[in-house]
């Protein structure tokens, strides 16, 4: 019985609680993690901004180094994603400040609201690229 | 006498005797960002970044400096507040969670002034 998973050190039996991965994801828990995620991502983006305004800030050699890795697939692609990544961290941020007030806390609401900032931040993306890219 | 806590002991901080203050600025940079956003958003569609002179020129407007210095200060406050929650979550031993928040703390800081230099040496270029 000791080498079964809910034993502990020393051989005593102790149940340990259910852990997050047998819970089957929903909207609720899968936007929250995103909005950590987009948040770390963004961070880092934050950086990279640095880095390009730094770049403008040197010469015109500098910029158009970092230009040229903006301007490539690559770069569009990850630009995107950014600007998809501040709609969302946004959008969902808003979410919170309304719960932080106390309001929009059925269950009805949250997955309403947790659709809503999905479909935003996607066609707010979509709207910014059209006359971005 | 002596079985009432003092106010100044109940009122905001917990039993961490920190945090409330934390807390309260991650909400006040999320509200000062959303404006801030929506106009970086909006100059993104309608500016080309891509062009030396006309970024530089962008910049040298007096609103548009500000603008962005203001973005840079909510915004890496915003981050910074947010990444040392993730650190303090997911970090547990002790000496790479000390690392790890004194990393973030200084990078931080370290990316606004650079922002905020960069923003302030194109402007008084200009």
């Amino acid at each position: 019985m000791s080498d079964n998973n809910m034993t502990g050190k020393g051989g005593r039996e102790r149940p340990l609680s259910p852990h997050l991965t047998i819970y089957k994801p929903q909207i609720t828990s899968v936007l929250s993690i995103t909005h950590r995620a987009t948040g770390v991502s963004l961070l880092l983006g934050l950086f990279l901004s640095v880095a390009w305004l730094g770049s403008l800030a040197c010469d015109e050699e500098t910029f158009n180094f970092v230009n040229g890795f903006v301007t490539s697939i690559v770069g569009k692609i990850i630009i995107t994603c950014f600007i998809w990544a501040i709609y969302y961290h946004m959008w969902n941020g808003i979410r919170h400040l309304f719960w932080d007030i106390g309001k929009g806390y059925e269950i009805s609401t949250v997955t309403k609201s947790g659709i809503f900032v999905v479909i935003a931040s996607i066609a707010l993306t979509i709207i910014t690229l059209f006359t971005f890219l | 006498m002596g079985y009432k806590s003092a106010l100044y002991k109940a009122k905001g901080s917990g039993s961490a005797k920190e945090g409330s203050h934390h807390w309260l600025m991650q909400r006040v940079t999320a509200i000062a960002l959303i404006p801030l956003i929506f106009a970086l958003m909006y100059y993104l569609s309608t500016y080309d970044f891509t062009d030396f002179e006309q970024s530089r020129e962008f910049i040298q407007k007096p609103a548009h400096a500000l603008g962005g210095i203001l973005l840079y200060i909510a915004a890496f406050y915003h981050g910074y507040l947010g990444i040392t929650v993730v650190i303090e979550d997911y970090i547990h031993k002790k000496c790479c969670k000390i690392t790890a928040l004194i990393t973030a703390r200084l990078t931080c800081f370290g990316g606004a002034i650079a922002g905020i230099f960069s923003i302030l040496s194109i402007y008084l270029k200009g």
